[in-house]
């Protein structure tokens, strides 16, 4: 099956976290448009490469040929020898094993073919306009496949972290009015930056995020960024901030001076309700299923 | 008079009004006014309070359905109407994934103010281009399968198929043991 | 084009030329801030969404209620006064009091403030309100 959508609409990192979440393989791929920025830019087609969620290879070309060029760009190999060696290449086996098989390219040599692909994938994080799709019922290109992997989350988590701009995700960006709250899961290997952890010390739903910035003397912006990263790390959901303490104006509905009424009522969770029947339910259940 | 209060919420044009003049016995309470911001684009008016429907099942007893405003700037609205709710139903139209991450913050705000029974009734399941449940699920932030509320296929348009949600839902309601 | 400048002149020496206004705002009635002149330390775009909901709930009422075409609502607190003042199709004023304006003038000055706005709404196709 396969997903359709702008890149407005669903971040590409957002992306790669459903996508290592539900542990699809397939090929994303990722079409520029013109923008606002760039409104003479012409379409460039990506193509990223996933198995079980995790990230494979990254292409700017579907003729199979991307890693067979890196390589005899970088001069490690002949275009006569590739050709030989990768028309011997047994079916379902990663070009890249087989080279190394082979004994005609060092691990070193792949981690640094693999890395260049990363780097591919992490620029289209900057990516402002865009259409995706992720198809999920296409066979991988084993030609253009190292060997490695990496966990889509990570590939994501890493490509914020040297984000410079972070215009493309303006929209996904958790609203400074918002705290964070902990999802009461402790990943370990997560790549965050120490902000990042600073952060995650005020995931108790309580402080807003400007004012985690103005406590910790960090922009809003930096604060927002590193709250993303760790909503979609999963360690935190963004929520309403609950117990507003005293230098939180933001949210009060009181106009002049007082505290909010309405954040009274937000810290109150348990309104008295009246109480439901059993029998009640049950005449419920039956009317409903004679309209059923 | 004993009475059950539902909500309806969900994103900008989930189909929150619709569902409930499906099923309402009375002319629907509804505060629509003409949309000016983004929301023109997909549907010409839009619900600034609140709309309200009733089903009257029994003597003297009867279910209160109110739907919210999809937009975050009525969230004063989404927590007075959830503060007094049995239960709710959070409707996502499944075909519309610009929808999702707006989904999302009403799911957790409502999940935050409120804990009580809850269902996630997906519309346009049948339409091409709709996410298929699981990736629904994932872009709402429900990781957990285990955890998740319930979700189902409904068509607001359909009183058969709100009546078999709204069935779902009171089964929920059954399973939460403060209500008996 | 709407007149947002023009709009929000007559908002802010409403509101600097009465002694017991505290603010004014005009919102479109799907409650999206016009123009405003009000406290700092207020949420613009909050309360132009209440705003919105307050008076649509408010004809409600007068609907369901048979009291006609609603003309204002109005919230009367212990610190002061919240009128509501249906301008336009496209337009509601909202004005902030303190608790020693004097009623009968408080809603004479807000009519003619309305009487100034309501021309330069009727300049401008709805659409615009947009922008």
């Amino acid at each position: 099956m396969a997903i359709t959508s702008s890149l407005n609409d669903l971040s590409l990192a957002e992306l790669f976290q459903l996508i290592e979440y539900r542990r699809k393989s397939g090929c994303l791929r990722i079409s520029t448009l013109p923008n606002s920025l760039a409104p003479e830019a012409k379409t460039y087609h990506y193509y990223i490469w996933f198995q079980q969620g995790r990230f494979v290879a990254a292409v700017n070309r579907l003729d199979g040929q991307g890693l067979v060029s890196e390589i005899t760009k970088r001069g490690w190999l002949s275009q006569r020898v590739v050709e030989r060696l990768s028309s011997r290449c047994p079916a379902k086996m990663p070009l890249g094993v087989y080279f190394k098989i082979q004994g005609v390219l060092q691990s070193e040599q792949l981690h640094l073919l693999f890395s260049t692909q990363l780097r591919q994938a992490a620029s289209l994080f900057e990516v402002q306009a865009g259409e995706f799709n992720l198809d999920t019922n296409v066979p991988l290109p084993w030609n253009e496949v190292t060997g490695l992997s990496l966990r889509s989350l990570d590939v994501a988590l890493g490509a914020l972290r040297m984000l410079n701009n972070w215009q493309a995700l303006a929209e996904a960006l958790p609203d400074p009015s918002l705290a964070i709250q902990s999802r009461g899961v402790i990943q370990q290997k997560c790549r965050l930056n120490a902000l990042d952890w600073q952060v995650w010390e005020f995931a108790q739903g309580t402080v807003a995020l400007k004012n985690i910035a103005r406590q910790l003397n960090q922009s809003v912006e930096k604060i927002q960024q590193a709250a993303f990263r760790l909503v979609l790390a999963g360690l935190v959901e963004e929520v309403p901030v609950t117990r507003p303490t005293a230098d939180q104006k933001i949210r009060s509905t009181n106009l002049i001076v007082e505290p909010s009424t309405l954040e009274t009522v937000a810290e109150s969770n348990e309104v008295e309700k009246p109480k439901v029947s059993a029998s009640f339910l049950q005449n419920l259940v039956s009317f409903l299923r004679s309209q059923a | 008079m004993e009475v059950l209060r539902i909500v309806i919420t969900g994103a900008v044009g989930a189909g929150k009004t619709t569902l409930i003049r499906t099923i309402s016995e009375i002319q629907v309470v509804d505060t629509d006014r003409q949309a000016t911001d983004e929301t023109a684009l997909l549907k010409p008016t839009t619900t600034v309070a609140f709309d309200f429907g009733r089903l009257t099942f029994a003597p003297n007893q009867a279910l209160h359905l109110y739907g919210t405003p999809g937009q975050a700037r009525f969230d004063f609205i989404w927590d007075i109407l959830i503060q007094k709710a049995h239960a709710y139903i959070f409707l996502v139209d499944a075909h519309r994934p610009q929808d999702f991450r707006s989904g999302r913050r009403i799911l957790s705000f409502m999940n935050q103010r409120a804990k009580i029974p809850m269902l996630i009734g997906l519309t346009h399941m049948d339409c091409p281009g709709a996410w298929d449940l699981d990736d629904i699920a994932l872009a709402l932030g429900l990781f957990d399968e285990a955890t998740r509320p319930a979700m189902v296929p409904i068509n607001p348009t359909q009183p058969s198929s709100v009546s078999q949600a709204l069935m779902r839902l009171v089964q929920e309601l059954m399973k939460a043991p403060v209500l008996n | 084009m709407i007149n947002i400048i023009a709009i929000q002149s007559i908002l802010q020496s409403f509101v600097s030329d009465i002694s017991d206004i505290q603010g004014a705002t005009l919102v479109s009635p799907d409650g999206l801030a016009i123009a405003s002149a009000l406290p700092e330390r207020v949420d613009e775009e909050r309360i132009a969404a209440m705003t919105a909901a307050m008076l649509s709930i408010g004809e409600r009422i007068g609907r369901e209620l048979a009291r006609g075409q609603i003309d204002r609502v109005i919230v009367v607190g212990e610190k002061g006064y919240s009128v509501l003042v249906n301008c336009s199709d496209d337009a509601v004023l909202l004005i902030l009091a303190n608790a020693n304006a004097k009623q009968g003038l408080l809603f004479l000055e807000i009519k003619r403030a309305v009487a100034e706005l309501v021309p330069l709404l009727a300049e401008q196709p709805k659409a615009n309100l947009l922008t």
